[in-house]
C-alpha cells in the first residue's frame, strides 16, 4: 500500500520470526532437539537479519531525516542489544538439552520482543512511513536485501 | 503525524504498579473474612448495606485495585501516555484509596454514616486524582493503536461511575435525598460493569492476547464495533431502565452479542495460539472465558428465576473479571521482575519463569477455581459459603505469597 510499504515489510517480518521461534519451541516440547537446533538457528538468522535491516538501513536514514539520534532509535537499538543477549542464552539453553531453562528464556523473549514489536509497530514504523515516504520502495528493497 | 506524547519509554517505576497489584490478594483475604460474618439472607439482597460494603471490598479492592495498577503500567506502552512519573501523586493516590475503600466498606457494613461518608469522600478524591492525573493525554493519544479507543471509552464512563458513586453514596447517607435511588444505582452498576471495567478488560485483551501468547490478531471488525456496542448497551440500559423498564432485554441482548463476540473471539485466538506451551496463565483465560459465556447464560436464566441474577453477578464479578485479571498479573509481575532487572545491564537474570514457581501458581489457581464453584453453589446450599470464605483466604493468601516471593527475587537482584 502507498505510504505504508516500511511498516508492512517490517511488521510482516516480525511474524515470520515469531512464526520461527514458536515452531522451534514445538520441537522443544516434542524433545525433538536435534531439529529445534536448526529451528533456533533458522530463527537467529531471521532475527539477526530483522535488527540489521533496521540498524544499518532505517534507523540512520529515519535519524537523518528526523534530525534526532537520541529519540525512539536509541530505545530500540537498547532493545535490540536486550533480545541479542537472550538470544545468546537461548542458544546455550538448547545445545545443553536444557528443556526449562530453554522454555524460560523463549518465554521471556518471546514476551519482550513483542513488546518491543508493540512499540515499533505502533509508534516507530509509523513515522518511518510517514518521514521516509518518498524513499520507501527504495528502502524495502534494499533491507530484503539483507 | 503529531507525536508528541508518544513514548518508546520503560514504562514507571516498578513500584508504581506493584503497588497497587500486591494490596489486591489483601483486598481478597479481607472480602473472605467478611464472608464469614454475613448472613445468607443479606447476601441475596443487592441493595441491603452490608452486601453493597461486600461487593465494594471486592470491585474496588480487588478488580480497581489491579485495573488502576495496570493502567499506571500499560498507558506508557499501549497509548504513549506518560504517568505514573509523580511518585508523590501516585502514593497520593494509593494512600487515600486504600483509606476510601476501607471507610467505605467498614461504613457500610457496620452502618456508620460518619465512617461511609470519610469513605465516600475518599474515594471521590482519589479517583478523581486519579482521572485527572490520566485524562487529558488519554483522550489526547493517538488512536491507532488496538487498544486506545476502548481505553479511552472506559476511562469516559469511569468518570460517570465516579459521580454516580457519589451520588448514591450521598443518598445513602441521607445529605441528599432521590426517589430514583434504584434505577441511578442500576446505571451504576451497569455502567461500572460494561464501561468501566468490560471496555478495558477487552481494549487491553486486544493487544495482549496476540502479545503474551502470539496468536492471531482480533479481527478488525471486532475490534471497530466493540466499542459501539458497549456504548449502544449502556445507552439502551439507562433509557430503557427510566422509561421503558419492560423492554430492559434489548439492552441485553445487545450485551450479550458483546459478551458472545469477545469470548469466541478470545477463545478461537487461544486455540490458535502459535505457541505450544499451556501455563498456568491460559488455563486462567480460558476459566474467565468460561464463567463470562456461564453468567451470560445465568442472566437469561433470570428471567426464569431471580436467583440467576445473582449467581450470573458472581459468575461474571469473580468468575470472568477475578480470574483474568490474576491470570494477567501472573504474566505481568514476572515480565516486569525481569524487564526492570535487565534494564540495569545484568543479563545473568533469572527469566520469566524463575520469578514465581509454578506449581505454586497452579495450586492458588486450582484453589481459587473451588472457590467460585463453591461460592455459586453456597447460594443454594448455604452452610458451604463457609468453605467457600475458607478457600478463599488460602487462595488470597497463596496469592500473595507468590506475589511477594517474586518481589523477593527482584530484591534479591538489586541488592
Amino acid at each position: 500500500m502507498m505510504g505504508q510499504d516500511i511498516s508492512i515489510y517490517l511488521t510482516e517480518d516480525h511474524r515470520h520470526c515469531d512464526m520461527l521461534l514458536a515452531q522451534a519451541e514445538e520441537l522443544v516440547v516434542d524433545k525433538k532437539f536435534d531439529s529445534a537446533v536448526k529451528a533456533i538457528s533458522e530463527y537467529i538468522d531471521a532475527m539477526m537479519n530483522h535488527l540489521n535491516r533496521e540498524e544499518d538501513i532505517l534507523f540512520p536514514i529515519f535519524e537523518e531525516r528526523t534530525g534526532s539520534t537520541s529519540g525512539p532509535t536509541e530505545v530500540m537499538r537498547m532493545e535490540h542489544e536486550q533480545i541479542r543477549a537472550l538470544i545468546l542464552q537461548l542458544t546455550d539453553a538448547i545445545k545443553a538439552n536444557d528443556e526449562r531453562k530453554f522454555f524460560g528464556l523463549s518465554e521471556t523473549l518471546m514476551i519482550y520482543i513483542q513488546q518491543h514489536n508493540s512499540k515499533e509497530e505502533q509508534m516507530l514504523y509509523m513515522m518511518a512511513d510517514q518521514h521516509l515516504a518518498d524513499i520507501s520502495a527504495q528502502l524495502v528493497a534494499k533491507m530484503k536485501d539483507i | 503525524m503529531n507525536t508528541s506524547g508518544l513514548s518508546l519509554d520503560q514504562g514507571p517505576n516498578i513500584s508504581v504498579p506493584f503497588r497497587f497489584f500486591f494490596t489486591a490478594p489483601i483486598f481478597f483475604l479481607l472480602f473472605a473474612l467478611a464472608l464469614f460474618f454475613i448472613t445468607d439472607d443479606t447476601l441475596l439482597s443487592r441493595f441491603d448495606a452490608q452486601t453493597v460494603g461486600l461487593v465494594h471490598l471486592f470491585t474496588l479492592g480487588v478488580l480497581s485495585m489491579i485495573m488502576i495498577g495496570a493502567l499506571f503500567q500499560m498507558l506508557p506502552v499501549l497509548m504513549g501516555v506518560t504517568v505514573g512519573g509523580n511518585k508523590n501523586l501516585v502514593t497520593a493516590i494509593f494512600i487515600i484509596f486504600i483509606i476510601g475503600i476501607v471507610s467505605f466498606s467498614i461504613g457500610l457494613f457496620l452502618q456508620v454514616k460518619s465512617t461511609l461518608l470519610v469513605g465516600t469522600v475518599a474515594l471521590f478524591i482519589a479517583f478523581f486524582l486519579f482521572l485527572l492525573h490520566i485524562s487529558k493525554d488519554v483522550f489526547l493519544a493517538d488512536r491507532r493503536g488496538k487498544s486506545v479507543l476502548l481505553m479511552q471509552f472506559s476511562i469516559a464512563w469511569l468518570w460517570i461511575v465516579l459521580f454516580l458513586g457519589l451520588y448514591l453514596s450521598l443518598v445513602r447517607i441521607g445529605i441528599i435525598d432521590t426517589v430514583f435511588y434504584e434505577q441511578l444505582a442500576n446505571v451504576h452498576i451497569v455502567i461500572a460493569l460494561f464501561g468501566w471495567t468490560f471496555a478495558l478488560i477487552i481494549g487491553v485483551s486486544f493487544t495482549v492476547v496476540p502479545m503474551f501468547y502470539v496468536t492471531p490478531e482480533y479481527t478488525p471488525g471486532c475490534r471497530k464495533t466493540m466499542p459501539y456496542i458497549l456504548f449502544t448497551t449502556i445507552v439502551s440500559f439507562i433509557v430503557t431502565n427510566f422509561f421503558f423498564p419492560n423492554l430492559n432485554f434489548i439492552s441485553e441482548l445487545i450485551a450479550s452479542q458483546a459478551v458472545v463476540m469477545y469470548a469466541y473471539q478470545t477463545i478461537k485466538r487461544l486455540k490458535k495460539r502459535r505457541r505450544p506451551i499451556a501455563d498456568v496463565t491460559v488455563s486462567y483465560w480460558k476459566s474467565a472465558i468460561f464463567f463470562l459465556l456461564i453468567s451470560l447464560l445465568f442472566w437469561w436464566l433470570g428471567y426464569i428465576k431471580e436467583l440467576f441474577y445473582t449467581l450470573s453477578f458472581v459468575s461474571f464479578a469473580f468468575g470472568f473479571l477475578g480470574s483474568l485479571l490474576q491470570g494477567m498479573l501472573y504474566k505481568i509481575i514476572p515480565f516486569l521482575v525481569w524487564f526492570h532487572l535487565s534494564a540495569t545491564g545484568n543479563f545473568n537474570i533469572p527469566n520469566i519463569k524463575e520469578v514465581i514457581d509454578e506449581e505454586d501458581m497452579w495450586v492458588q489457581f486450582w484453589l481459587y477455581q473451588i472457590f467460585v464453584f463453591l461460592f455459586l453453589i453456597s447460594f443454594q446450599i448455604t452452610t458451604i459459603k463457609i468453605i467457600a470464605a475458607s478457600i478463599l483466604v488460602i487462595s488470597s493468601l497463596s496469592l500473595l505469597k507468590n506475589f511477594l516471593l517474586g518481589w523477593g527475587v527482584y530484591k534479591s537482584f538489586r541488592s
